[in-house]
């Protein structure tokens, strides 16, 4: 049998939190920090070099009672793989479908369908780093609407100012050419 | 919304915890209350909060329980640097008392909601020199230690009472020394205060801190040495009482906790919401020695609230004007700050 075709989980240098319904994993080689929903997780802990892809699907099933197919599982598989997580590099089989990044975040802020693997690499919110800008570009990081050349810092990141029209998504006043951004959702208003 | 109110909503959302019932917040409120939580540190602390209302599924939800799962796994990384900090410096000979940081934040109901960059370190006077040499031999330089030479803000107690008062703490099966819970509480009052109230999280460990106090708590010796401090920190558990709601009643200082200056709490409100940055993380004076440009709003942001002012001038906590002590401050910084001119200017040409 291929030994790609029984991926092994990384276990060195990796620090883990499992928290209700992930797991954390926080990698001590590059610094970078990954959320593996439940089903990741638990591909993630049958990825011991023995276990083929079939019997993982098979594992998991009986263990979250949830109906999980091969191609999800290669999916996580390649996802543990790309944020080196696993031993070695594993490449899925042509034919499998990728699963993309913002469609992996949009299932995991969702918390939909648990059967779908879900591994994101979590990022430093824009401003947690620090808070002493000046005259910051759009696009730029900010903590108050003086920091921006455009006097309009938006969810921590300066953006043009008042060019939203009613009726669409906002995250600030300052978006908006009214001023005002209420609602649920957010939307600029008249 | 002014920076009052700014400072109100923060307030109001860190509460919640002490409060019955789910927390009642609109969007709007969200969307300016996060960057604020963000750049402070409250970020995972909010998302506790707003997790089980219906903005839990919002993009800025989305971006708090971020830091939330970020500071979770920056506790545990942290966890086994300090244990590794302790069994290097044991193994020297060296026992460091550590305070706040770590030491507060395992009393928070989960890890990652406090979270914490350095690890601060209180040691004597005439050992510190060893410890600094300790912490720059191969291997400890990557961690992140903050070596403090005595203990300022309770520099009215010996080392040898901070000693005799400590107590240990188990962490991955190594012994780690920390202050005695009321030296503790002490320390994060005084420090919340000495900072001029900059982060709203520093009361949460306040309040965390007195909401879990045990049953045998020594108030006398909490109370006991430099009476002015005594007095500001009741006036801090007074403040976490007041805007957090942490229950103080039947306590020997709740007289005094709710009998509060009345500069106090506004002056703390306005400082959260103008979310200032903490004094540590500011440029340097000294570099507007080559490149005056940016000099007077520097000044502006260093221009004392009434809370760092009448801490740094040791003043008391009455219902007196605090412009005296303000301007009095201030003269005792431009003063420091002129003694190290001759140096600096030499540093820099």
């Amino acid at each position: 049998m291929n030994q790609n075709l029984l991926p092994q989980a990384r276990t060195n240098n990796l620090v883990t939190q499992e928290m209700p319904d992930e797991i954390l994993v926080y990698d001590l080689k590059n610094h970078k920090a990954h959320c593996l929903n439940q089903t990741a997780a638990a591909v993630w802990k049958y990825c011991d070099g023995k276990t083929s892809v079939t019997e993982i699907a098979a594992l998991i099933k009986q263990d979250i009672n949830q109906t999980i197919d091969e191609t999800s599982v290669w999916q996580a598989i390649e996802r543990l793989s790309n944020v080196n997580l696993l031993e070695t590099r594993v490449t899925p089989p042509a034919g499998i479908p990728r699963l993309g990044r913002r469609e992996a975040l949009r299932r995991l802020g969702l918390g939909s369908a648990i059967a779908v693997p879900v591994v994101m690499t979590i990022l430093a919110p824009t401003v947690l780093a620090g808070c002493t800008f000046a005259n910051q570009p759009n696009g730029d990081p900010c903590c108050t609407d003086g920091q921006c050349s455009s006097t309009c810092c938006a969810v921590g990141t300066c953006a043009t100012a008042g060019n939203i029209t009613a009726g669409n998504p906002c995250t600030a006043p300052c978006v908006c050419q009214s001023g005002t951004c209420s609602g649920s959702p957010l939307v600029c208003q008249p | 919304m002014t920076k009052t109110q700014l400072g109100q909503l923060i307030a109001r959302i860190i509460a919640a915890e002490w409060h019955a019932g789910a927390l009642a917040l609109s969007a709007e409120e969200l969307a300016q209350a996060a960057p604020l939580l963000l750049n402070l540190g409250g970020a995972a602390w909010g998302w506790r909060q707003i997790r089980n209302t219906n903005l839990k599924d919002t993009p800025l939800a989305h971006e708090l329980q971020q830091a939330y799962r970020l500071h979770t796994l920056h506790v545990a990384v942290k966890e086994m640097e300090i244990a590794q900090v302790f069994a290097h410096l044991r193994s020297q000979g060296l026992e460091p008392l550590m305070g706040k940081g770590w030491v507060i934040a395992r009393q928070y109901p989960e890890p990652g909601l406090r979270p914490f960059g350095d690890i601060d370190l209180y040691v004597r006077t005439e050992e510190f020199a060893r410890y600094k040499n300790a912490l720059q031999q191969p291997g400890a330089k990557s961690w992140v230690v903050d070596l403090h030479n005595g203990a300022a803000e309770l520099n009215d107690r010996s080392f040898d009472d901070l000693y005799a008062h400590s107590r240990m703490l188990t962490l991955n099966g190594v012994s780690v020394r920390t202050f005695g819970l009321e030296d503790h509480l002490r320390l994060l009052c005084l420090h919340f205060l000495r900072e001029g109230a900059m982060r709203p999280l520093w009361l949460c460990d306040i309040a965390v801190a007195v909401n879990t106090l045990p049953a045998d708590f020594d108030w006398d010796y909490f109370l006991s040495a430099d009476q002015r401090r005594a007095d500001w920190t009741i006036c801090t558990i007074g403040l976490a009482h007041h805007l957090l709601g942490v229950r103080i009643e039947g306590l020997p200082i709740a007289r005094r906790a709710m009998n509060l200056p009345r500069w106090l709490v506004p002056t703390t409100l306005k400082v959260w919401g103008e979310g200032k940055v903490p004094h540590g993380r500011r440029k340097l004076m000294a570099a507007f020695l080559r490149n005056p440009a940016g000099v007077v709003a520097a000044l502006r942001e260093r221009w004392p609230n009434a809370i760092e002012a009448t801490v740094g001038t040791k003043g008391p906590f009455n219902n007196w004007p605090r412009l005296p002590f303000q301007l009095g401050e201030c003269i005792l910084r431009t003063t420091a700050f002129a003694r190290q001119m001759p140096k600096l200017i030499s540093k820099s040409s």
